[in-house]
């Protein structure tokens, strides 16, 4: 080779990585990882969406990364914390947002609803309230949006209809005629009105539903602790004493799938499940959750955060959160997930209204929304939500009066509460 | 290395200073892959948790407090229940997994037909993924449709409903007999003993194993002699096998007992699955909270970091003073084949 | 006579080992009838023993809801990784604390001991951390490294040395015999049982491991079979018949090393003609 055609190489070497790396360096993507929960079939529906953002967007890159469950999810962002390197976005569960808002370790989303590419009026409007309600915390005295609001889930009542055909019973529509059916139902050994895990949610609806309130109105005192309390224990005895069957976790689908109770109440999500191992038994019947003097219903949400990162990170961050709250994207989202549209104009979309004519799940949801409230979202409200599950548990079991029981759960949420502020 | 016995020997005799010196290292040497990967990964944690526990901490570093977090989980009546359902949750299990893990050793040691299958079926439960398996069980124990209470209800008997029955076992055993236990003397809720059982079950083809090991060291020679002497196969396993066997079994029972400590998935996936995730291990009623369990939930459901670290550090110290007081008390009793002669 | 009495504990040996095998293996056995039913029949109460009929599909569908294939290998390599560092440390460690005296060995031993104290839940965050400032997140170092050696191991072939005859090493040591010989010509080859117990419980140990790999590592090309399982448990419900059917594809390789292995459990000292 000749000194000449060495340095013609070198040259077109030169010019060739200059060229190239100013390619890349116009064309590399802002990159975002999105740490997520969804797994199984939830979870490659959630990398299709994310994909089609992928390819729209040729700025920027989303990277769904699966992380197991809730808890396994929050380790990982508390190691990744520790270590200085959180993700861009991060699908968040209710009871860990609080702690990330607390020590300030996310964007609010709020933020960007009035910023250049913000949301219109029209946009604001469609959003269902009690969805933007999930995503909502107290930042320094102020109700902010904090993060952008995915899955919805409510509670509901399961049904099975033709147990209550048989018996002439109406579906019950308050909790007095809840507790009937389950009396009615009832058949020693052989058959119970209603199959029930002993948990904190059902406390909370009939609290709620019968004008009780969990905590006072500047959160340093339990105020469960009252007739309203005792009311609603006293009704969770006669329950279980009129034919409830006390089961252990996820039991109670089987004891309803297998026509051994006849009502039960849980997250609208169990619907799939349970008709997924319910074969020819029976059609499942789905209703609203009872009222006591109001209607009421727990609703829950897992929602997407955005982390402290620099401008152009959080930019994409939240072009891709715009996105996904699109009318078509949470429609399509709804339809493989069985969780419910964050938007009313999502519930207009073909694809959801066609499932709205055979899902009576749906219109019950869609109901329910109205009137549904979140669990307490503050920091220490998973440490009280124990406490209080302790109490129910032992009410259900008949191991404590309900006064007993009532007296020692807000002991202890005063003494929780006390320690937090 | 050194092929060569003859420059070896002389080197021995008279050593070089490099010789020396390498001997000198050689011990550290040996020592320090394991000692990286241990003090770096495993100890080092301890350490930094030491440092955490001193502040209030939970996602990010907060100001120091001392002894704060220690003072307040020294007060709290959970974290000595815990504690207690830790010691219950040990004394139930580590004694069982040895005496079964012994005698499925024994038997399964000799020559016997179907011995390979036999070893497969009793190693099994421990290969098997916990969530899966805790489960079926969850199947086995339910109140209203498991194998279980099937049996016993077909029987005529009051069926028990174990993994949701927080009432301690001896209170259960005493109302059976017609006794009234006093207070203090509940014992573990049939709850935690229902996880016992299967804890049992998963673990002792662990502990199968390893006797095994240990049965392998016993030289042929003795039973041979022993059988020439005309004792009987009690005589052979309580003058032969036992006391060849406590090496393994002090060290079973030491590692045994921090696995019983360090063990909460099973709990977590046997008690803890019920609706609504945060707060909701430990049913029925914490009876079946262990410790590592109270300190996960602070750690990893509360985010209370500085707190959950002081739990952790006063576990690790409990653990460490036992297994050190298990290595004394026993390691004069134990024989080994090395010694003496 | 003395035949007949010899059979009559035959048999008892039998019947004591069939019966404990059959509590052994039951929900086992459950696992795999659970895997070939419906998932309508799989809720059945009460439950059917035998499928009513067999649905092979589920174990194509179950391989199918997460890359397992990929996942299997991810496992392989780092089961097999974190066993052959595992054998590594702990056998010369553990030679060292058996049969060489030395400053500190006492304070290093206990020191050894107490990271067996430490739960895992415990060092996840730190060991992040660690894992982060090596640069290993989402590498094949993170998933074998950090577990390349325990102290169980080591304390364990320490038992096992210590159970070799003092006088072996004088006379070995008198033959011109180092250390280092010693330990592989001589030592190795009688603790064989032990060693290969510390290679199997090692890959069992690492082959379910499911939080660490889970917490560090992101991508798909990392991730094992354990974190493929949580394909099936969802948050509102359980798809069991496909659970138990990774389950029981998830332990297959498991019993198989397993059924090798033990091979090596019955030929220890016993038959190499040492004498104490």
């Amino acid at each position: 080779m000749s000194k000449k055609s060495i340095v013609l190489i070198g040259i077109l070497s030169l010019l060739l990585t200059a060229f190239f790396g100013a390619a890349a360096a116009a064309d590399s993507p802002t990159v975002l990882r999105l740490w997520h929960l969804q797994a199984g079939p939830l979870g490659t529906a959630l990398e299709e969406l994310v994909e089609d953002f992928n390819s729209q967007h040729p700025g920027i890159e989303v990277r769904p990364e699966f992380m197991g469950d809730a808890t396994a999810l929050h380790q990982k962002i508390m190691a990744a914390i520790a270590a200085n390197d959180p993700p861009e976005l991060a699908q968040v569960a209710e009871t860990y947002a609080a702690n990330y808002i607390a020590e300030d370790v996310l964007l609010p989303i709020e933020n960007f609803f009035d910023g250049p590419n913000g949301l219109s009026a029209e946009d604001r409007a469609d959003l269902v309230p009690t969805a933007l309600k999930i995503a909502t915390y107290d930042l320094e005295g102020r109700d902010t949006v904090v993060v952008w609001p995915f899955n919805i889930s409510l509670e509901v009542m399961f049904y099975n209809p033709e147990m209550l055909a048989e018996a002439g019973l109406a579906v019950p529509s308050t909790w007095d005629e809840f507790n009937d059916v389950v009396r009615s139902l009832h058949l020693d050994n052989e058959r119970w009105g209603y199959a029930w895990t002993p948990d904190v949610v059902l406390f909370i609806n009939l609290l709620r539903s019968h004008g009780g309130r969990l905590f006072n109105d500047d959160l340093s005192e339990a105020a469960f602790n009252d007739e309203i309390g005792l009311e609603v224990m006293n009704y969770l005895v006669e329950l279980v004493d009129n034919g409830t069957m006390i089961t252990n976790g996820f039991d109670w689908q089987f004891e309803l799938i297998n026509e051994r109770a006849a009502l039960a109440t849980n997250t609208i999500v169990s619907k799939a499940y349970i008709e997924a191992d319910l074969g020819d038994r029976f059609e499942l019947g789905v209703a609203p959750i009872p009222a006591g003097s109001k209607r009421s219903a727990v609703v829950w949400g897992s929602a997407f955060g955005i982390f402290q990162v620099d401008d152009e990170k959080s930019r994409a961050a939240w072009e891709f959160l715009k996105w996904i709250g699109k009318t078509e994207q949470v429609a399509r989202w709804s339809a493989v997930s069985g969780y419910l549209p964050t938007r009313y104009s999502a519930f207009e979309d073909p694809l959801i209204k066609e499932q709205m004519e055979v899902n009576a799940a749906l219109r019950v949801g869609l109901e329910t929304l109205e009137f549904a409230q979140p669990e307490p979202n503050f920091v220490a409200w998973p440490q009280i939500r124990s406490a209080i599950s302790n109490a129910v548990n032992a009410v259900a079991l008949g191991l404590m009066t309900p006064e007993q029981a009532l007296r020692d759960a807000a002991q202890k949420t005063n003494r929780i509460l006390l320690m937090a502020n | 290395m050194q092929n060569n016995a003859g420059v070896k020997r002389r080197e021995a005799f008279h050593p070089s200073p490099f010789k020396a010196a390498l001997d000198k290292a050689r011990p550290y040497l040996y020592l320090a892959p394991a000692a990286l990967i241990l003090f770096t990964f495993h100890l080092f944690p301890i350490v930094y948790g030491g440092f955490i526990s001193l502040h209030q901490w939970g996602l990010k570093p907060g100001k120091m407090v001392g002894l704060q977090n220690y003072k307040l989980i020294l007060a709290d009546a959970e974290w000595w229940d815990s504690l207690l359902n830790t010691f219950y949750y040990v004394l139930t299990t580590v004694p069982l997994e040895l005496g079964l893990g012994m005698l499925f050793a024994v038997l399964l040691f000799g020559k016997i037909k179907g011995r390979n299958l036999y070893r497969l079926s009793y190693f099994a439960p421990y290969i098997t993924p916990l969530a899966a398996i805790g489960v079926v069980w969850g199947w086995v124990f339910n109140y209203n449709t498991g194998i279980i209470n099937g049996v016993i209800r077909m029987l005529g008997g009051s069926a028990p409903r174990w993994l949701l029955e927080p009432t301690g076992i001896l209170t259960l055993l005493g109302r059976f007999l017609g006794v009234k236990i006093p207070f203090g003397l509940e014992g573990p809720s049939l709850a935690l003993v229902t996880i016992s059982i299967v804890t049992v079950w998963h673990y002792v083809g662990f502990h199968t194993v390893i006797y095994l090991g240990g049965l392998t060291q016993i030289p042929k020679e003795l039973f041979e002699a022993a059988k020439i002497d005309g004792a009987n196969s009690f005589r052979v396993f309580r003058h032969i096998i036992l006391p060849i066997l406590s090496p393994t079994t002090l060290f079973l029972s030491v590692v045994g007992t921090i696995g019983a400590f360090q063990s909460i998935t099973l709990i977590y996936v046997m008690t803890g699955m019920g609706w609504g995730g945060a707060g909701a291990s430990g049913h029925p009623l914490g009876t079946t909270r262990v410790a590592l369990l109270y300190i996960f939930e602070y750690f990893f459901t509360y985010t209370q970091t500085g707190y959950a670290m002081a739990g952790a550090i006063l576990l690790f110290f409990i653990i460490l003073f036992l297994s050190l007081l298990q290595m004394k008390v026993a390691g004069r009793r134990v024989f080994y084949l090395g010694e003496g002669d | 006579m003395r035949a007949y009495k010899i059979k009559w504990t035959v048999v008892l040996r039998h019947l004591a080992l069939f019966s404990g095998a059959c509590v052994m293996t039951f929900p086992f056995v459950w696992m795999i009838l659970t895997s070939l039913k419906t998932s309508p029949e799989a809720a059945a109460i009460p439950p059917t023993f035998l499928p009513k009929e067999l649905v092979l599909e589920n174990f194509s569908r179950a391989w199918e809801s997460a890359p397992f294939g990929r996942y299997f290998l991810n496992s392989v390599l780092q089961s097999v990784g974190t066993t052959v560092l595992v054998l590594f440390s702990s056998i010369t460690a553990s030679y060292s604390f058996s049969h060489i005296n030395f400053k500190g060995k006492k304070v290093l031993f206990t020191l050894f001991l107490a990271t067996m104290m430490v739960p895992v839940e415990i060092s996840l965050i730190p060991n992040f951390v660690t894992i982060r400032h090596l640069g290993w997140y989402d590498t094949f170092y993170s998933l074998t490294v950090p577990f390349g050696a325990n102290a169980f191991s080591i304390f364990m072939l320490r038992q096992a040395f210590m159970g070799l005859p003092k006088d072996m090493w004088d006379a070995a040591y008198c033959d011109g015999c180092g250390h280092f010989t010693y330990l592989l010509k001589i030592a190795l080859p009688l603790v064989k049982a032990s060693v290969s117990i510390i290679a199997l419980l090692t890959f069992v140990g690492s082959w379910n491991s499911l939080l660490w790999p889970l917490i560090i590592t992101s991508s798909t090309k990392m991730r094992t079979v354990q974190v493929g399982l949580l394909a099936f448990t969802q948050e509102a419900g359980t798809n069991f018949p496909l659970l138990m059917a990774a389950s029981a594809f998830v332990i297959a390789p498991v019993l198989i090393l397993f059924f090798f292995t033990q091979q090596h459990l019955i030929e220890g000292i016993a038959h190499s003609g040492v004498k104490g």
